[in-house]
């Protein structure tokens, strides 16, 4: 198993009582309870939570992309990637991912991402996502659009990565004349790609006919909901004549390891809740925009994601019972893991450890617990083929810079 | 509550399969629905009382996998003109609703000698500096229905925008929602409409609810000097719907501008 740390930089000072006084963090949560002087601090250390990752020895660090809203703070994923680029030195950095929906340039994306694997030495997994419902109000993208948008962008910069340019582009969308990224992507063919999904069919065929790596969603969803979504993975791979590696299922999912189960419960949960209660808090409107998902699959999602929303749950014990998380002692996480990993065949563990409003020296001490007492045990659990980072200590682990570029990618 | 027969076809409109409920006999008279779909109203049935109502679900609106490349009104003004053709309809009078008026605003001042008169009822279709409509699409039921129901918590405005649509209701109503977006999407109004009014030299009756907070009366004003020779006819406690809220006032001013 692999470890990547997930990091979704939350806004950690939402006002008392936010819940009762606002419908939504999204979109329309006015941008003045931004306080910028607080954010520089925010920031900063979440950046030192993912440098710390990389020291630690896990095997990548993830940003994500979402606008206008106290959920995540990230509107620009490959800004951080490019600070960590120069602060990291073995990590890969994980773009999980671009909004390629967003963009009437997918170039843009195509060419950033190039220069931040170029830059990292080979580094980067691409990440390309249709985008949540709200990016879409935020972005004046008409979401009636998105799946034929999201499907000509991937092609689009996929080809811009591996075919000699320059050459011309004629889609339905997008029209360039003059394709001819530089620079290129340093691993080629190119960059690893991994797809986040929330369980649509559509994607997970999609996803499993190309070969790449499915990353379970949401992040915060009832643990036998996430295992049918890998189950349906697996099954759309031997669909497609082949075998799901294990590094092809990936999972996010948050993480929290103290001393003991009631200290880390007892440490982990007021965060918890400032989490589920104020950062997921949503009008359906803007998870749902028309055309979003198709008509079809809407049908069958909405009711059930509707009811398996934390927010709407009141106790600890649900979130427990429902395994929404992973929150206790080194034992019993790594136990846990274990036994989800050799349930699912799950291969990219992509944990969040900073979850809501907790604070730093909680965050860092969960992640050293993590790295200490619980990777080491599952280092060589579902594992398929040897990995592209080496295992040794971190200090004595050479940097990704001076390796062959890896070829994780889909093959 | 049809009180009339009300006729239920499909035809192929240039290709699309377009459902058409009818009733009544008299002058035709082409009505356009707004976003929320194909479906008979009060104001419908009070008209057919005098003319034939011809009223066709917009492109994709039924289902929306079919929307094919209906990317701006334009590509529905063509297929209306498809319409008229296979309706075998001589100069129709054109009323639409919201959405369908202004698809009708934008057929009219393309192809004004293809109507008899035109009727614009809470349209959308015009930018109106410091009027820009609500967007009815980040707004959930409860949020919304005060903006185009004058009584949001009656039966009225709970049966036609309810906080879950029933399950018969559910599907149909995502295929509108989507087919409406693709038109309506944040800016429901094209740019360039207003400077084109001029060209719509057919007679022409604006409707508005007073109390319309989704689509403003402040367009109906703009529609009204805009266009060549219009009256306007401001429906007091109405709000968006004035078909459904007062269909007896509403088509009270349509029979008295249609004869």
């Amino acid at each position: 198993m692999r470890f990547y740390m997930f990091h979704l930089m939350p806004w950690p000072h939402l006002p008392e009582g936010f819940s009762q006084t606002h419908d939504t963090a999204w979109v329309v949560c006015e941008n003045t309870l931004y306080d910028p002087v607080k954010g520089h601090e925010v920031y900063n250390r979440y950046l030192d939570e993912l440098e710390l990752a990389d020291q630690l020895g896990f095997d990548g660090v993830c940003v994500n992309e979402h606008h206008q809203n106290a959920y995540g703070l990230m509107p620009s994923p490959n800004i951080m990637a490019a600070c960590l680029a120069r602060r990291t030195t073995r990590a890969r950095l994980v773009i999980l991912g671009n909004v390629l929906t967003l963009y009437d340039h997918p170039l843009r994306v195509a060419e950033e991402i190039a220069m931040l694997d170029v830059i990292s030495g080979g580094r980067v997994v691409s990440g390309q996502v249709v985008g949540t419902g709200n990016e879409f109000f935020s972005y004046n993208v008409n979401p009636t659009y998105a799946r034929e948008r999201y499907y000509e962008a991937h092609e689009l910069i996929l080809k811009a990565w591996t075919e000699p340019g320059p050459f011309p582009w004629e889609g339905t969308h997008y029209r360039f004349r003059y394709v001819n990224v530089w620079p290129r992507p340093y691993q080629q063919p190119h960059p690893p790609i991994w797809i986040p999904g929330s369980g649509s069919r559509e994607t997970i065929e999609w996803v499993a006919r190309k070969r790449y790596t499915y990353m379970v969603l949401p992040t915060l969803a009832p643990y036998a909901l996430r295992a049918a979504t890998a189950e349906q993975f697996r099954a759309a791979c031997e669909a497609n004549g082949y075998t799901a590696r294990h590094e092809q299922i990936g999972w996010g999912i948050g993480i929290y390891v103290a001393e003991t189960d009631a200290q880390a419960v007892a440490e982990y949960e007021p965060h918890f809740w400032y989490y589920a209660k104020n950062l997921l808090r949503n009008r359906d409107t803007f998870n749902s925009p028309p055309g979003h998902s198709s008509v079809r699959s809407t049908l069958g999602v909405l009711e059930a994601r509707r009811k398996g929303r934390p927010g709407n749950f009141r106790t600890w014990e649900e979130i427990q019972q429902g395994g929404f998380v992973v929150v206790g002692s080194p034992a019993t996480v790594r136990d846990r893991l274990k036994e989800i990993a050799l349930h699912t065949g799950l291969g990219t563990l992509i944990p969040n450890f900073s979850v809501g409003n907790v604070p730093h020296h909680l965050t860092r001490k969960s992640v050293e617990l993590f790295a200490r007492e619980v990777m080491p045990a599952l280092r060589d659990v579902n594992v398929d083929e040897p990995p592209a980072v080496s295992h040794q200590s971190p200090d004595e682990r050479p940097p990704v810079a001076t390796q062959q570029p890896s070829a994780v990618a889909e093959r | 509550m049809a009180e009339h027969a009300v006729d239920e076809s499909v035809r192929d409109v240039g290709g699309r399969a377009t459902r058409l409920l009818a009733a009544g006999r008299g002058a035709p008279l082409l009505w356009l629905h707004d976003t929320r779909g194909n479906r008979w109203t009060p104001g419908h049935d009070r008209l057919a009382e005098r003319y034939r109502v011809l009223a066709p679900s917009l492109p994709g609106f039924d289902d929306s996998t079919t929307l094919g490349r209906i990317d701006e009104p334009e590509d529905v003004v063509f297929w209306l003109l498809e319409l008229l053709a296979v309706l075998g309809l001589e100069r129709p009078a054109l009323l639409g609703c919201g959405l369908g008026g202004w698809l009708a605003a934008e057929f009219a001042v393309r192809y004004p000698e293809r109507l008899r008169r035109l009727v614009l009822v809470d349209a959308y279709g015009l930018q109106v500096e410091g009027a820009l409509a609500e967007d009815e699409f980040a707004l959930t039921p409860p949020l919304l229905r005060p903006l185009v129901f004058v009584d949001p918590d009656g039966p009225l405005a709970r049966e036609w925008l309810p906080d879950a649509e029933p399950p018969e209701r559910l599907e149909p109503a995502l295929h509108a929602r989507v087919a409406a977006a693709r038109l309506a999407w944040q800016f429901p109004y094209s740019p360039k409409l207003r400077g084109r009014l001029p060209r719509a030299r057919v007679p022409a009756l604006v409707v508005w609810g007073e109390r319309d907070r989704l689509v403003s009366p402040a367009h109906a004003r703009a529609y009204v000097d805009g266009l060549p020779d219009a009256r306007l006819a401001l429906i007091a406690d109405v709000a968006h719907y004035p078909y459904l809220e007062a269909p007896e006032q509403f088509a009270t001013a349509v029979e008295r501008f249609l004869g």
